[in-house]
């Protein structure tokens, strides 16, 4: 696993860290306001079936997020 | 007065608090958003109360641009501060500078509440608060909101000016926060603990979906196994102490008259019958108490129970693919479930969600499709009579009946779905004697709020039905509910008062002697026609006239449409 790939590419138990934040401004301040940044070590913990939201850890937190957000954030190996 | 704002990211403590600051019963959760709208309360600093401070009660941001209405309500309370109260998560110390920063450039007197400070702990995390205080220019005092810990401290704090910091940008922001984080924070490795696995699990699809059946199966036959206990060895034995008294007002009265029809009701073979009497001081008084109540009091503590847990924001995970469909997120599962308690509350924490459509759509299908615990409880006792099965039919036809109008509210009212973005907290063990003063809360406001509404619901029923006005009515209304619904006209009593409470409008069915499909029927028309009065101001004023006449629409359509379906069916 070399490069960058999608959130929403990983699979339950990979690491990856945050490499870039894609979409508008708004969607971008809010992804980091909730501690989601470059250079964050996010770790999948499950996926909704059914492009269901995927469930991360970061920092020690659980965060939820939509498969349309997930696509927004572009990680690279830790 | 000078007002004091609690200010900080959702699920933070605020809300505890500010219990603890002011003496004010408020609901505390352990879900992001439990405040959606601003609670006020007043501090006094010395026993006689010359010296006080409006504190205000902030519904949480993760940042000053707002996202949701709970937040723009936020942001709009800071123009009105002296004082900020900065609630910060110790655990989630960097997070929460964020919005620490942001606050300071507002150049408004503040000091930080470095809260949760007990669960840092079993989380590996270190701060030198002293240290984070020097760094900011503010105080810091940590605190355990629920336990009161560094209350006293923090009060006596309270800071006078303003530090000027200069504004940042977004990026300077994050930079200073690395910076502080770094010489302030150690994080050591910790150990998952059992509750820990048990959250992962438990949003896991492969377990968590087993988990929350068995959990939702566990709390429906606990509640019905604990409200028919104190109806039977508590409520009922109450209600044979009470009735020689019933008796003797009844012998003083002369079993007739208008008084007697209004006190005590219709005799029933010369008895008094506290289900079919429909007295104020029989049927008034037994259904609230004898009835729901005893359905009420195990209901809240549960509910209480999953909320003060972390489990609501999992099953929103969970659930959030079936939302999408109705043109909702997961998080919407918040409205709809505190919807089963009372759907005022319910309406309310439509807020959580960020876009008016969401907001209309969560509303109306909560309106038509949740019952609130006392109409349940009372589906209880009119269809429960039939056994489960009846039971099952009503509860799963207004399940199926949310899913399709959800699916069509969706397509017909077009629009962008946000998607759901959501903290979860840990599992926290309920701080037990805060989880009982809330389920006391909230038994109490049904005991003060509930009762006399009740009681207001049976004197207009007796009221209309001495002036023939329900026997008017029923015959202009008899088309519709005797060839629609195949309902008896006598049922149309009961879908008047339907308007006021649902639990009498129920409790007015039991006389008529029902079979099991027109006792359905009657019960799903009631949940969906229309919300009682206290929801529908309730409605009118989160969603405005315009939508509120189209949510109307859609309940009165939905409930004729449901009805005249099941009347073909059963």
């Amino acid at each position: 696993m070399t490069g960058e790939r999608l959130l929403t590419e990983f699979n339950p138990g990979e690491v990856g860290r945050v490499k870039k934040i894609t979409g508008g401004h708004g969607i971008q301040h809010n992804i980091r306001s909730m501690g989601i940044r470059e250079g964050k070590i996010l770790r999948v913990m499950t996926r909704q079936p059914l492009r269901g939201p995927i469930v991360i850890e970061v920092d020690g937190m659980r965060i939820a997020i939509g498969r349309g957000m997930a696509k927004k954030i572009i990680l690279g190996d830790v | 007065m000078k007002k004091i704002l609690l200010m900080g990211n959702p699920n933070v403590g605020k809300s505890a608090i500010f219990a603890r600051l002011t003496g004010t019963k408020v609901m505390v959760s352990n879900y992001p958003g439990t405040t959606v709208e601003f609670k006020k309360g007043v501090m006094c600093l010395d026993g006689d109360c010359t010296t006080a401070f409006e504190v205000i009660d902030v519904p949480g941001v993760y940042s000053l641009e707002p996202i949701s209405k709970a937040e723009e309500v936020a942001v709009d309370m800071l123009a009105e501060g002296d004082v900020i109260i900065n609630v910060v998560d110790a655990t989630n110390l960097e997070r929460n500078l964020y919005l620490t920063l942001q606050l300071m450039e507002r150049e408004i007197p503040m000091i930080i509440a470095l809260n949760l400070w007990d669960e840092t702990k079993h989380k590996g995390v270190e701060i030198d608060h002293e240290k984070l205080a020097e760094l900011l220019g503010i105080k810091v005092v940590p605190t355990v909101g629920v336990s009161g810990e560094g209350i006293k401290e923090l009060v006596s704090s309270l800071p006078d000016t303003a530090v000027k910091i200069k504004p940042l940008t977004d990026e300077e922001r994050w930079v200073k926060i690395g910076k502080i984080i770094r010489e302030t924070q150690k994080v050591t490795h910790h150990h998952h603990t059992f509750l820990e696995r048990l959250g992962d699990l438990s949003v896991n699809p492969l377990t968590g979906i087993p988990f929350a059946a068995i959990v939702l199966a566990f709390t429906f036959g606990m509640i019905r196994l604990i409200g028919e206990g104190l109806i039977t060895y508590a409520f009922d034995p109450l209600f044979e102490l009470y009735t020689p008294f019933v008796y003797l007002i009844s012998q003083y009265l002369g079993q007739g008259g208008f008084l007697h029809d209004i006190l005590i009701g219709t005799l029933i073979d010369g008895r008094i019958n506290y289900v079919e009497s429909m007295g104020l001081i029989t049927t008034g008084l037994y259904v609230p108490i004898a009835m729901v109540l005893p359905y009420i009091i195990p209901f809240y503590f549960f509910l209480s129970l999953l909320e003060d847990s972390g489990y609501l924001p999992r099953l929103a995970v969970l659930i959030d693919n079936v939302m999408h469909k109705m043109g909702l997120h997961g998080l919407a599962i918040v409205p709809l479930f505190l919807g089963l308690g009372c759907n005022v509350p319910g309406a309310l924490a439509t807020r959580v969600l960020e876009t008016k459509r969401q907001r209309f759509i969560a509303t109306t299908l909560m309106a038509i499709c949740v019952p609130c615990a006392a109409q349940s409880a009372m589906i209880f006792g009119l269809v429960g009579r039939y056994g489960i099965t009846g039971i099952g039919i009503v509860f799963l036809t207004l399940l199926v009946t949310m899913f399709i109008l959800g699916f069509l509210l969706k397509t017909i009212f077009p629009g962008v779905s946000p998607e759901i973005f959501l903290e979860i907290p840990p599992y926290r063990i309920p701080y037990w004697s805060g989880l009982f003063k809330k389920v006391w809360m909230r038994i109490r406001a049904f005991i003060i709020e509930a009762v006399p509404m009740v009681l207001f619901g049976v004197l207009i029923v007796n009221i209309l039905y001495i002036l023939g006005i329900i026997v008017f009515i029923g015959n202009l209304m008899s088309p519709i509910v005797t060839g629609i619904l195949g309902l008896p006209e006598a049922a149309i009593g009961a879908l008047i008062i339907g308007f006021l409470r649902k639990d009498v409008a129920v409790g007015m069915l039991l006389p008529l002697n029902l079979t099991m499909s027109e006792s359905i029927i009657a019960s799903v028309v009631l949940a969906m026609y229309f919300p009682c009065i206290a929801t529908f101001i309730i409605m009118l004023k989160e969603l405005g006239p315009l939508d509120m006449l189209k949510s109307t629409l859609i309940m009165i359509f939905s409930a004729l449409f449901v009805g005249g379906l099941l009347n073909l069916l059963l």
